[in-house]
């Protein structure tokens, strides 16, 4: 894989876990690429194998139950599932940094701010205490976080929890990682929060050059801030491309469903529209295309129910797995 | 953090009166009157010791005067530290808990040393090690601990390991062999562990095992916690995520947990203390409560109560130090 | 009376809480088995008499003696039972009938009458077990039948018998063969009095299993309603409960006990009483803790504005809800009592002898003379481990059951 500024290559990874009901396929051979300082987004509703995919690039899938069955993940050039814990754990918060969904419960309450910064510094990077206490200041400074020499040795429990969002981010910038993984940052904030995180997360995405994997199931998000979007269904990946594509363009039956499903402003709705059905069980998933039990084209069709649909370039840059986006 | 301190001393005086109205009532409510009462069933007092009895009643209680009146004479008496005379030792009371105590405080704080240096790594490591067969082999034999009752497991070890009819490794009885007292300290104090090494693992070994399950559960449930998943991907390796991250947090629960231990431990006391032979506090109320003796009684379990309290105390503080949103109340 | 039962019937009702926590609790093996060695102990306990007995439970007289019971047939066991294992037997039969009237009630009974109709059956069984107790205390006279059977068929003065599986009394003593190790008379040895060990087993199941009972319904009724009026009032009234509940919690439990153990004269009931009232702490504070939740709940608030009397909100809304810690701290409370009541026993502060009770037998495990009888200390100690783990490990696997988290797909 030469580097034409490709920072993240992922081909063909499958994730599944064991459990006692059987195997649940939660990702099932998802391809993409992300470039230099671009953002990704992975769009999809909940339970399609969106998280999951992002703790297999982090390697932070549980043992025991769960296993990345098949693939290659290209960071870098180097595909880091041949990686030892011990190299993965060089790459984890120092090349590539993640941020979670849950800013209340995903920092320490027994341990100062301040102190959980360093540790990520001073994991990383030979710097000394005091300097790594310095730099750990610098970043809550970055963030945009007020009073940073104050909220240093404060727990956490002080604070809300749009600042405990920055904070994690300031974790995660701390050591200049080449790619930032956003599980749905901001979910579980005020819709005021969410509007600042999103701009501070641009703002170092430039400063930095950062590329950013950014995880969501808000379409208006996807819009003022992807360059490029996948759309995960059932563990898979339905439609691949760029940004003003997608919302222009869609091919696949789902993602028109999504956009179909946004209220529009300006018109007359009596009820919203819905996409029929519900999402399938990781370990009960429909025969052929995934999707067809609910698609409005392919739930009549043979060849939807019985064979699957792999994702084909349809046009420049846009991809899609569909038997009618062909056509 | 010393405000929280003194407050928490505060609030343990009402504490104390209340366990001394409990312990006054519970003497007053009992039926008969103070003779009968200390022959027992069936037996027959001398004229002398009924007099004797009456009269250390009597003067220590004033009983012709009101309740709340008596009830005020034995604090006044027990605030200064004079629980009357023992009937059956002719001495004051408090002469007798002196000398019990030291070795009673002694017997408890060996084994909650002992329970929690042998309980927390070995709690940490199953949590560690959950769902394995080493897990599940030490799950089954902590629970089974834990069920067993300490006078049979005291009396088999007895039987077992002290006596002639199987192995003698062990003295069955005391504190100390009859020839210590003429040995050097290091000698003597060899001995004396030597005396005290089956008491202490009868007294020992069911809080042990419930503490190993608590620390394997608070594990468990920390090991879930999103902070450790965040601290995963800093880059942390496993042995710090554990005890730099997920342990600390554990921390907490199981300095609360000492809170039931030592009552637990105190009360077992009793058992054990009478089938060693170890003249403990438990042994003094064992023997009180056989021979009758009130005054005794009454003194064992004030200071029983308040020996509680003192621990609960010092787990508190422990609490206090650890939790920091306690021990950095800031003044905003 | 109202006819509350209606027929019915669309009688697809969901699995109720109660139901699912049962469906849960026996899928374990671990949890079916302790359910089944509770059951062999309860039957041990109510047929005690019958399995371990000294009468026989019919004998046919010899042709020697007098020739009014030459030939006759008796039956002594019988005639031997007192009112309080009559009582036992009429209290075994309207606890089996409650259980299967539970039963019908799931399937037969609109979940919303469920609760009156089980209400009115409890009545009507406690009506019956008062009132049979009653007329058995009054009727059955006591007689007192000291005849040696055994003997008598070894004399010739019988000529056939029937015995029960262990043919020992408790009450009897036989100095001649005290102290005796495992044989083949005595299965479990004899004890310093000469008495059975595997008899004076069975009849102490009674004792235990009572006083498990006894001891945990006292400190639950007495923890509920403390419970349940701190958590609803709260303020005041929380506050001075608290401090009383902190007092008697600060007294270790053991001393307590003895020491009121200690002034008050020595009985199996006023044993099962100092228990009760000395472990209410614990179901309290679980009720109180659950009640300060459910209090700010809205079915709670509806219920006040509906204007319903303050039992009806506890006792019929609220405290179905909080029950479930409650529950478990019950079943440990058994195993706890259980064990307290033998280590009195053990101590020397329990029931008396010939009374029979695990606990002490266990403290004749070492003889006067300081020699180990180790049948006497590993029979009546495996007896206390076995139902203590029982019990105990019931409990865990009722918490488990109740924990929605650990909840697999029913």
């Amino acid at each position: 894989m030469t580097d034409n500024g490709t920072i993240l290559s992922i081909q063909n990874l499958s994730t599944f876990f064991d459990t006692e009901q059987g195997t649940a396929k939660a990702v099932q051979n998802v391809s993409f690429d992300i470039k230099k300082g671009q953002t990704l987004a992975l769009v999809g509703e909940s339970g399609c194998g969106k998280s999951v995919t992002a703790l297999s690039i982090m390697r932070l899938i549980p043992s025991p139950p769960g296993r990345i069955a098949s693939g290659k993940i290209f960071f870098k050039s180097r595909d880091i599932l041949e990686f030892s814990e011990r190299q993965m754990r060089r790459i984890r918060g120092n090349k590539i940094a993640m941020i979670f969904q849950e800013p209340m419960t995903s920092l320490n309450p027994v341990y100062t701010i301040g102190s959980q910064i360093v540790e990520a510094i001073s994991l990383h990077q030979k710097k000394s205490y005091q300097q790594a206490w310095q730099m750990a200041q610098e970043m809550l400074e970055r963030v945009h976080i007020p009073d940073p020499d104050r909220r240093m040795v404060e727990y956490p429990h002080l604070l809300s929890g749009g600042m405990r969002q920055r904070v994690m981010i300031a974790m995660a910038i701390s050591c200049r990682p080449s790619l930032l993984i956003a599980d749905e940052p901001t979910t579980a904030l005020d819709v005021t929060i969410q509007a600042q995180i999103l701009d501070l997360l641009d703002e170092l995405q430039k400063s930095e050059n950062m590329s950013v994997l950014l995880i969501t199931h808000d379409l208006g998000i996807v819009a003022q801030r992807a360059d490029n979007v996948a759309v995960m269904y059932a563990s898979k990946i339905v439609e691949q491309c760029p940004c003003g594509e997608l919302f222009n363009n869609p091919l696949h039956p789902y993602t028109k469903g999504l956009l179909n499903s946004l209220p529009q402003l300006g018109t007359r709705q009596n009820r919203l529209n819905t996409i029929a059905g519900n999402v399938p069980e990781p370990l009960d998933f429909p025969s052929g295309c995934k999707f067809h039990p609910r698609c409005p084209v392919g739930c009549n069709d043979k060849k939807c129910h019985t064979e699957e649909p792999a994702l084909k370039q349809v046009s420049a840059n846009h991809y899609a797995a569909c038997w009618y986006a062909e056509k | 953090m010393t405000t929280y301190i003194i407050r928490r001393i505060l609030l343990m005086i009402p504490t104390i009166l209340g366990i001394t109205i409990m312990v006054f009532a519970i003497s007053r409510v009992a039926p008969g009157d103070p003779v009968s009462l200390s022959m027992g069933p069936g037996g027959q007092l001398d004229a002398q010791r009924a007099a004797d009895v009456r009269k250390a009643r009597m003067a220590l209680y004033g009983l012709d005067k009101p309740i709340h009146v008596q009830y005020a004479i034995w604090l006044k008496r027990v605030v200064q530290l004079d629980f009357g005379d023992s009937i059956k030792h002719h001495r004051p009371v408090i002469d007798l808990i002196a000398e019990r105590l030291p070795v009673t405080i002694t017997l408890n704080v060996i084994s909650i040393i002992i329970i929690y240096i042998i309980s927390i790594p070995l709690g940490i490591f199953s949590a560690v090690r959950q769902g394995r067969f080493s897990d599940k082999v030490s799950s089954v034999i902590l629970f089974m601990l834990w069920s067993l009752p300490s006078m049979w497991a005291g009396q088999m070890l007895i039987g077992y390991f002290c006596g002639p009819t199987f192995k003698n490794w062990f003295p069955p009885a005391g504190l100390s062999s009859n020839f210590a007292d003429a040995l050097p300290f290091f000698p003597w104090l060899g001995d004396r562990l030597w005396h005290l090494t089956l008491p202490v693992i009868c007294l020992s070994y069911s809080g042990f095992a419930y503490l190993t399950k608590q620390v394997r559960a608070g594990m468990l449930d920390n090991l879930r916690c999103d902070y450790i998943r965040t601290a995963r991907a800093k880059g942390l390796d496993n042995w710090t995520v554990i005890f730099r991250h997920a342990f600390r947090n554990s921390l907490l629960p199981i300095i609360t947990i000492m809170g039931t231990l030592l009552p637990a431990m105190i009360g077992g006391s009793v058992i054990i203390e009478s089938i060693f032979s170890i003249p403990g506090m438990g042994r003094l109320a064992f023997e009180a409560i056989t021979t009758r003796d009130y005054n005794v009684v009454m003194a064992v379990a004030t200071t029983a109560g308040f020996l509680d309290l003192i621990g609960l105390l010092l787990a508190d503080i422990a609490y206090a130090i650890a939790d920091p949103r306690i021990s950095f109340e800031r003044i905003e | 009376m109202k006819k509350l039962e209606l027929k019915i019937d669309n009688k697809n009702w969901g699995t109720s809480y109660g139901q699912l926590v049962w469906q849960q609790l026996t899928k374990n093996r671990t949890n079916l088995v302790c359910l089944w060695f509770i059951i062999v102990l309860f039957t041990t306990a109510v047929f005690a008499p019958l399995i371990a007995n000294d009468k026989p439970f019919v004998v046919r007289m010899a042709s020697t003696g007098s020739p009014q019971v030459e030939g006759k047939v008796y039956f002594p066991l019988f005639g031997a039972l007192t009112a309080n294992d009559y009582s036992v037997f009429l209290a075994a039969i309207v606890g089996a009938i409650l259980l299967f009237s539970l039963r019908r009630n799931s399937r037969k009974v609109d979940p919303f009458l469920r609760p009156a109709v089980l209400w009115r059956q409890i009545s009507i069984c406690t009506v019956i077990l008062f009132l049979g107790i009653i007329l058995l205390q009054i009727f059955i006279p006591r007689k007192l039948d000291a005849t040696d059977y055994r003997a008598m068929l070894a004399g010739g003065k019988a000529t056939d018998a029937v015995f029960p599986l262990v043919p020992y009394g408790y009450g009897r003593t036989d100095i001649k063969v005290c102290q005796r190790p495992p044989n083949r008379n005595h299965w479990l040895g004899t004890d310093d009095v000469g008495s059975d060990v595997l008899c004076r087993l069975i009849h102490g199941t009674r004792i235990s299993l009572s006083v498990g009972f006894v001891a945990v319904g006292i400190s639950g009724i007495v923890g509920i309603i403390f419970g349940a009026i701190m958590g609803y009032f709260g303020g005041k009234i929380d506050f001075l409960g608290m401090r009383l509940v902190e007092i008697m919690m600060s007294v270790p439990t053991f001393f307590l006990i003895i020491t009121i153990v200690a002034f008050f004269p020595r009985s199996l009931f006023n044993i099962m009483v100092i228990i009760g009232i000395t472990s209410w702490t614990d179901d309290a504070r679980f009720i109180r803790a659950e009640f300060l939740k459910l209090r700010n709940q809205d079915f709670v608030q509806a219920a006040v504005s509906l204007g319903l009397p303050l039992r009806s909100i506890l006792f019929r809304h609220m405290l179905p809800n909080g029950m479930a810690p409650v529950l478990v701290s019950v079943t440990f409370g058994v195993a706890g009592a259980i064990f307290i009541e033998s280590a009195l026993s053990f101590l020397g502060f329990g029931v008396a002898p010939p009374t029979p009770s695990w606990g002490q037998m266990l403290s004749t495990g070492v003889s006067t003379t300081g020699e180990f009888l180790w049948w006497l200390s590993f029979f009546p100690g495996l007896a206390i481990f076995f139902t203590v783990t029982a019990y105990n490990l019931l409990g865990e696997g009722l918490r488990d059951a109740i924990d929605p988290k650990l909840r697999k797909a029913v």
